[in-house]
């Protein structure tokens, strides 16, 4: 029988480890190393999340041919630069992309909207009438200004008009409206400078009267580069080349430049990924320490036991290597679950070592011994739980499969090791005491003949306890069937990595980003389309080709003639003055002086433009008063005046600029509206927050009525889901079936099987339920854990039932080391995941809480409620099975 | 004090037409108010137009008061975009530094127009805009034609200072 081969197979391993430590320890030891380094050297991680499903569906169709159609929209890094001062965002923008395009070996595309000489010269047109108006006034105010510094743009020039303005005071009104605001901005300036900043004046904020829009300005690079597949960290390369960009750009304190879009967001995913585990892994070995040493008791099994999880983890990895090539954020999981699933059969065999060295007729070759009878047991657990892994390997869920193949493997390397490993630490180190003492009562003894008590109490009370869960079991059917999945991938995520936090923050301003639907169609049915897209209720607006370009710009360009009217060629100049030196520019500061000193002792000016001159004539001390007043000075003058020649020249011909059409935009944007083949882009942006999954239905369901075609990254997640959940199913069922397959032909008996399987079932239900009521959904990372329970409870199950057969009653069952190890090995599982749980990535923290409170509901239900089945139905009459 | 009041008043009277044939009324009250002049009612239009060509009438009756040496010089014409002429001035007196003034025109039915003066690179349809937009958004036409009454009741006053 394939059992029993298998069971002297391990119970000879054993004997030869046992017998021959030193070699067996060395040829391990060299085997493990070996395998590590094939395993660091070829280690790689894929977080490209489509690569997790298998794809040939109708939507996936459309997704590639929207991709191919428009391929500068795949695979981007948007750079996100943001502030108060438009001014400063428009500056920063140019200047990052410019440094951008320097670096042409990593960064292989850059657009710039905002930084295009044809778009920002027709920036007024872009404004809104309203918006225009506005703008021409505060052209109006800052006329006097322009006109004299287009002459003269220098603090000369600067100083001069204030001069001016301030003689030109009025008896009644006081100082000239339009003179105000630039003493302001002069004032803080010159304070700026004496406090060692760069005083700048930000004049196109005044003029656009930006400072008076709240809110952020947004300005968006679009960037494509070089993706190293084969790399671990692909992104990696790109994300340093964008990061050490923004580093080299001299950005002014108040704007921020952050990174999202495809690149950023899968990079940070894989970096959450990683670093997750790295935690987990940390905590959950100590966590396995502090039970080991506790419920354990013996250094001696703590010492074997870490050093076969120390070498299962090389081998595993080597072996997902091996046999699927790469890791991915989902798969890399097993890492840290291999210590909590691999700690279990350690515990299982050490203690039925110790209980081996206790009983006179194993004493002499207890590892043989404790082989010989748990062999079997713990090889039918690797075989359920193999199978738990495995029932996604026929799914289309590339992912889970990925996992399954991986984790399969990894708990054939736990049993083989458990039955070398061990016994040769033993051989080496020394055994561990017998269990139990000769003598004294095993540690916990209390707590177990505590819980024999409880179990005796619960046992006569058996129909109760029944009927008790019998009625618990209907509750959590009901609070189950609540249960949803949320297939956005988002929600794996960490959200407060930038890419993320940035992502949500572009989508409350109304920008477009990844997460909208794009269609699309020809250029003759495009605006009817449009048009039946926007009355639909979960759509909030269409932006089509011909949004790109203003309307009214007639309108708009009477406006412009306005403005120019008002300003009346100032900006033209028949010949500027020079360069200031040194002396120009004290000569102008102190006539400045001057003329401040005369209004405030005339006295008669408003109270508010008293005290604005006069803390402008304080801060101009300040600066004459100091040791390095010429440099101060010099910097004064560069901070104020250094962006007029360049404003002027842009707003002279921003105010000539002729209306044009959607043929004169630059072909960067232009071909991301319209195809080649002449159809139109449509991008399509949600009313609603469509993170949050039923919304997300919604929004897509509703556009593809319209629009069947619509895809975007939205719908590929909306396809992949549906693939999930259709594997869920599949997997369900497949491990459900086998292992009870299983569990027939090797227990050879429908009652135990049975039996076996009744807490497991109660436990899934318990756990679904649970999690509904916490307000948990499943997501394409926890989706894992029902399957995967089924392979790892069944364990448990096999163990108590195996132990009963073999021990005939309840309270020897209880007595022996079968519960305690259940006990043992559970907290270990448990606290592997709890410590998954702490991970920034999403996904890995609802697998690990889930699994957690899975396994805390099997050790209810195997523990206590198996215990009282077994007693009641489980009369030994038919037992066959070895002891 | 008769004779002195009919001065200013009499001054006015004879620019009256220059000023209404030289000036394009219409086109400075649009330009000064900007999108608030849409709003407007054509009542309202010429009600402002009206006080607008008081104000400027008044202007010059003030300013120009007395023979004290003063040279009106011009010093030459320019096209400028938008169907503009500008004429460029300067006024010299005696003992104090010369205002260049820059008349900028534009066609009316054939007739070129002073829509802006520009006095020493000060627009003043600027700062009209400037002041009118502040005025009309706290209270409307009635305290833009306030504000402009006021400042003929000033420009009278100080027409008779003379």
């Amino acid at each position: 029988m394939a059992a029993d081969i298998v069971t002297r197979g391990l119970t000879r391993l054993a004997g030869l480890c046992a017998r021959r430590p030193r070699a067996a320890m060395a040829i391990l030891v060299a085997l493990s190393l070996v395998v590590a380094i094939y395993a660091a050297a070829t280690f790689r991680i894929d977080s490209d999340t489509e690569n997790l499903i298998r794809q040939d569906t109708e939507w996936r169709r459309d997704f590639d041919a929207f991709q191919s159609a428009l391929p500068m929209l795949v695979d981007t890094a948007l750079l996100v630069v943001s502030g108060a001062s438009f001014e400063a965002v428009d500056r920063s923008a140019a200047a990052l992309a410019t440094t951008l395009r320097r670096n042409g070996d990593v960064i292989t595309s850059v657009f710039a909207p905002d930084s295009d000489p044809f778009l920002r010269e027709r920036l007024l047109y872009y404004l809104s009438p309203e918006e225009l108006d506005a703008v021409i006034t505060e052209l109006a105010m800052a006329q006097p200004a322009m006109a004299r510094l287009s002459a003269d743009p220098s603090l000369r020039g600067l100083f001069g008009l204030l001069r001016d303005g301030i003689g030109a005071r009025d008896q009644d009104s006081g100082l000239p409206a339009t003179l105000l605001p630039l003493l302001q901005d002069v004032s803080s300036s010159a304070a700026d400078v004496a406090g060692g900043g760069p005083g700048e004046l930000r004049w196109m904020d005044r003029m656009l009267g930006s400072d008076r829009l709240d809110g952020n300005h947004y300005a968006i690079i679009v960037v494509r580069g070089q993706i190293d597949f084969d790399a671990s960290l692909p992104y990696g390369r790109l994300m340093d080349g964008l990061r050490t960009a923004i580093a080299a750009t001299d950005l002014p304190a108040d704007v921020q430049v952050r990174l999202t879009g495809e690149v950023p967001l899968a990079h940070e995913e894989v970096e959450a990924a990683t670093e997750g585990i790295g935690l987990a892994g940390t905590l959950a070995l100590i966590l396995l320490a502090a039970v080991l040493i506790f419920g354990v008791r013996s250094g001696r099994v703590v010492v074997a036991t870490f050093a076969m999880l120390a070498m299962g983890f090389a081998w595993t990895s080597a072996w997902g290597m091996l046999a699927v090539g790469q890791f991915t954020t989902l798969s890399i999981i097993f890492l840290v679950m291999f210590f909590g699933l691999g700690v279990d059969f350690a515990i299982h065999y050490a203690l039925r070592v110790q209980e081996a060295l206790a009983r006179p007729d194993e004493q002499a070759a207890p590892e043989v011994a404790a082989a010989r009878h748990a062999g079997g047991s713990i090889a039918l657990c690797t075989l359920t739980s193999s199978i738990g892994f495995l029932a996604y390997l026929a799914t289309d869920y590339r992912g889970l499969a990925e996992l399954g193949i991986i984790s399969a493997g990894g708990m054939v390397i736990a049993l083989l090791l458990t039955f070398t490993v061990i016994p040769a630490c033993f051989g080496l180190f020394g055994r561990p005491r017998p269990l139990p003492k000769a003598g004294r009562e095993p540690a916990g003894a209390s707590m177990q003949n505590g819980s024999i008590a409880t179990l005796s109490w619960l046992s006569q009370r058996a129909r109760w306890v029944f009927a008790a869960t019998a009625a618990f079991a209907l509750l959590a059917a009901w609070q189950a069937s609540h249960m949803r999945f949320d297939y956005s991938v988002l929600a794996l995520r960490n959200p407060d990595a930038e890419s993320m936090s940035t992502l949500a923050e572009l989508k409350a301003a109304g920008e477009v980003t990844d997460y909208s639907l794009s269609v699309l169609v020809a250029a003759n049915e495009a605006d009817a389309l449009a048009q039946r897209l926007r009355e639909l209720p979960s759509v909030a607006m269409v932006q089509t080709p011909e949004d790109a370009v203003p309307d009214d710009q007639t309108g708009k360009r009477f406006l412009l003639d306005d403005a120019q009217a008002m300003l009346g060629m100032t900006l033209a100049v028949d010949d500027p003055a020079g360069p200031t030196t040194a002396e120009d520019r004290m000569q102008s500061s102190e006539a400045l002086g001057a003329a401040l000193a005369e209004a405030l002792a005339e006295d008669d000016l408003p109270a508010s433009q008293q005290n604005l001159l006069r803390e402008l004539k304080e801060r101009l001390d300040a600066v004459l008063g100091a040791p390095d007043r010429h440099e101060l000075l010099a910097r004064l003058e560069t901070g104020t005046t250094a962006t007029l020649p360049d404003l002027m020249n842009w707003l002279q011909q921003a105010l000539d600029a002729l209306p044009f059409e959607f043929s004169d935009l630059p072909e960067s944007v232009r071909e991301r509206l319209v195809t080649a083949d002449d159809r139109h882009h449509l991008m399509v942006l949600p009313a609603e927050d469509i993170s949050e999954v039923n919304a997300l239905n919604r929004f897509i369901s509703d556009v593809r009525s319209v629009a069947p075609r619509a895809t975007g990254r939205p719908v590929a997640e909306w396809g992949v889901g549906r693939i999930v959940v259709e594997s869920f199913s599949q997997a369900l069922i497949t491990a459900l079936l086998v292992i009870f397959l299983v569990l027939l032909l090797t227990l050879r008996s429908l009652r135990d099987a049975t039996l076996v399987l009744t807490p497991l079932l109660l436990a899934a239900l318990f756990t679904v339920a649970s999690a509904q009521w916490l307000g948990m959904s499943f997501n394409m990372a926890n989706i894992l854990v029902l399957p995967l329970l089924f392979g790892l409870g069944v364990d448990n199950g096999v163990h108590l039932v195996k132990r009963y057969r073999s021990e005939g009653e309840l309270t020897s069952l209880m007595r022996s080391s079968t519960p305690r190890a259940v006990l043992l090995s559970s907290l270990t599982t448990a606290g592997t995941f709890a410590a998954l749980s702490l991970s920034p990535h999403q996904g890995t923290a609802s697998i690990g809480m889930l699994l957690t409170i899975a396994i805390g509901w099997l050790l209810l239900t195997t523990l206590v409620l198996l215990p009282l089945l077994l007693e009641r139905f489980g009369s030994a009459s038919s037992s066959r099975t070895s002891a | 004090m008769q004779a002195e009041g009919v001065d200013v008043r009499a001054r006015r009277e004879l620019l009256h037409d220059t000023v209404a044939d030289s000036f394009d009324v219409p086109t400075i009250v649009r330009l000064s108010l900007g999108r608030a002049w849409q709003t407007l009612s054509d009542d309202d239009r010429s009600r402002i137009e009206q006080a607008q060509f008081e104000l400027i009438l008044t202007t010059y009756a003030a300013r120009f008061r007395s023979d004290g040496g003063e040279r009106f010089v011009t010093a030459g014409a320019q096209s400028g975009g938008a169907a503009q002429v500008r004429v460029r001035t300067r006024i010299e007196s005696p003992g104090a530094s010369a205002v260049t003034l820059d008349y900028l025109l534009r066609d009316v039915d054939g007739e070129p127009r002073i829509f802006n003066v520009i006095a020493d690179g000060f627009s003043e349809l600027s700062m009209r805009r400037a002041e009118y937009t502040a005025i009309f958004e706290r209270g409307g036409v009635q305290a833009l034609l306030q504000e402009i009454d006021r400042l003929v009741a000033g420009n009278l006053e100080r027409g008779q200072r003379s």
